[in-house]
């Protein structure tokens, strides 16, 4: 268990370095993919609502913490743990391909990531957000993440049977 | 799946807690500490990542804006002519500003102190407009202290620790600034609007705010940024409103060395009433009124 602990806690780690440091140079029109998203997509996936809701906590808790002030700590706990839940939750009913349940999932994930952290930083007024900024993050962030949903989810999943424990049982 | 329900209403409720608390307190409370640990844990490992990783980010970066490239490319030539065009009334402005301070007897204000930094992260999340520097308080830094890129005003620092600093960008919807429009002397503020151009606020309803007019900081008591700091130009906006949309300079999306301004500009020296030689400059003070003396004239 402690050893699936550290490499979660490492691909979380790797994610977040890919985040803010790699993705700002390849963002379009200030959107960009979103490497933390991704493995939350995948671990919900792999291994169920509950890993996906304990590993999305944990991720959007490492985003609060590591990001400004813009938003409040919680913002992104909130909106990851909702999308991991809501990507485990929803595998059931993914039939047929499963790079095309992953593409389905993972466009639902985004919308209601970027959507719930967003919808709460209008509700705080807080952050700038603007309804069309909100929509244009949450679409753009679903659109880019799509070329790389073929090569995270199968890793991240793969990584994560490896390192199985008591956690990867199906949620 | 019932079984995860619980957990996921603990979840939620620990978000709300976390996200209530955080929006009361601000950054001074437990959980902008917490913040404060994180940065100092991780942004050694950021920093090295990016030692590492960050010229292959460039490189595909710079793949993906080639039609942008040849759009810039056009803007500056056309921009490279005007400035040609501009050089002779510069040269005269410079000679008359020389000629004027002269007659002042005024000190050249001071250049600027700047310790130079690179940028190690960038915002983690969407709707996140700040950056991780390599300098904090051990190279001089402190909050409100302004950071400047190659062609203007990057933002100013808002969190520092001994080796890091956090830069809040003037796109921040957080972030205001005094400001200038340099071709009309028009005074106003400037505030962050997340990815939309920053919008400028005259304070003079009836200001003229032509479009091209550069914007440049304004000093305003309090505050550590420096004058005639370099923002953006304006662009456009509704042509009867003191509003104004301005199109900075700096693009975020590119940041790698700043400068931040540790040293602020030297004032001109107050003047001192006990050391004024006003007979030497022909100014004699009113002699005493003479004893019985009446008025004149």
């Amino acid at each position: 268990m402690s050893a699936r602990l550290g490499v979660l806690s490492l691909v979380l780690a790797v994610a977040l370095l890919l985040r803010t440091v790699l993705v700002p140079a390849i963002e379009i029109a200030g959107v960009g993919p979103d490497p933390v998203l991704l493995t939350v997509l995948a671990l919900g996936l792999a291994d169920g609502a509950g890993t996906g809701l304990r590993y999305g906590f944990a991720a959007g808790l490492a985003v609060d913490l590591l990001g400004g002030s813009a938003l409040p700590v919680g913002t992104w706990s909130l909106a990851l743990c909702l999308a991991g839940y809501g990507v485990g939750a929803m595998r059931v009913y993914l039939t047929g391909s499963a790079l095309l349940g992953a593409i389905v999932a993972g466009t639902a994930a985004a919308l209601v990531a970027i959507g719930s952290a967003g919808a709460l930083a209008l509700l705080l007024d807080v952050g700038g957000v603007t309804p069309a900024g909100l929509l244009r993050a949450a679409v753009g962030t679903a659109l880019y993440d799509l070329p790389f949903i073929p090569v995270v989810v199968p890793l991240v999943a793969a990584v994560s049977r490896r390192w199985s424990g008591p956690a990867a049982l199906p949620g | 799946m019932g079984g995860r329900r619980p957990a996921l209403a603990v979840l939620v409720l620990v978000s709300l807690v976390l996200v209530t608390v955080d929006y009361r307190q601000g950054d001074d409370g437990l959980l902008g500490a917490l913040q404060r640990g994180a940065v100092i844990a991780f942004a050694p490992v950021q920093e090295g990542f990016a030692t590492v990783v960050r010229p292959v980010g460039r490189f595909f970066g710079a793949i993906g804006e080639i039609g942008s490239l040849r759009t810039d490319n056009a803007r500056l030539q056309a921009e490279v002519e005007q400035l040609r065009r501009s050089t002779l009334s510069r040269a005269e402005l410079e000679r008359q500003n020389a000629e004027l301070r002269e007659l002042l007897g005024m000190a050249e204000r001071s250049e600027l102190t700047t310790t130079g930094a690179r940028v190690i992260a960038e915002p983690a999340s969407a709707f996140d407009w700040s950056v991780l520097i390599d300098a904090g308080a051990d190279q001089g830094l402190r909050p409100g202290q302004a950071v400047l890129g190659e062609r203007g005003l990057v933002g100013r620092i808002t969190e520092v620790t001994d080796r890091y600093a956090r830069v809040q960008l003037i796109g921040s919807p957080e972030a205001s600034y005094a400001i200038r429009v340099s071709d009309t002397g028009t005074d106003g503020l400037l505030r962050g609007q997340g990815s939309q151009p920053l919008q400028l606020e005259a304070l003079d309803p009836e200001a003229q705010l032509p479009e091209g007019a550069e914007v440049v900081t304004k000093a305003f008591v309090g505050t550590a940024i420096p004058d005639g700091i370099p923002i953006g130009v304006l662009t456009g906006g509704d042509d009867d409103s003191r509003f104004r949309l301005v199109r900075p300079y700096v693009n975020f999306a590119g940041l790698d060395l700043v400068q931040v301004v540790v040293g602020e500009p030297t004032p001109p020296a107050q003047l001192d009433p006990a050391e004024l030689h006003t007979e030497d400059a022909g100014i004699r003070p009113p002699p005493p009124p003479a004893p019985g003396a009446g008025a004149t004239g």
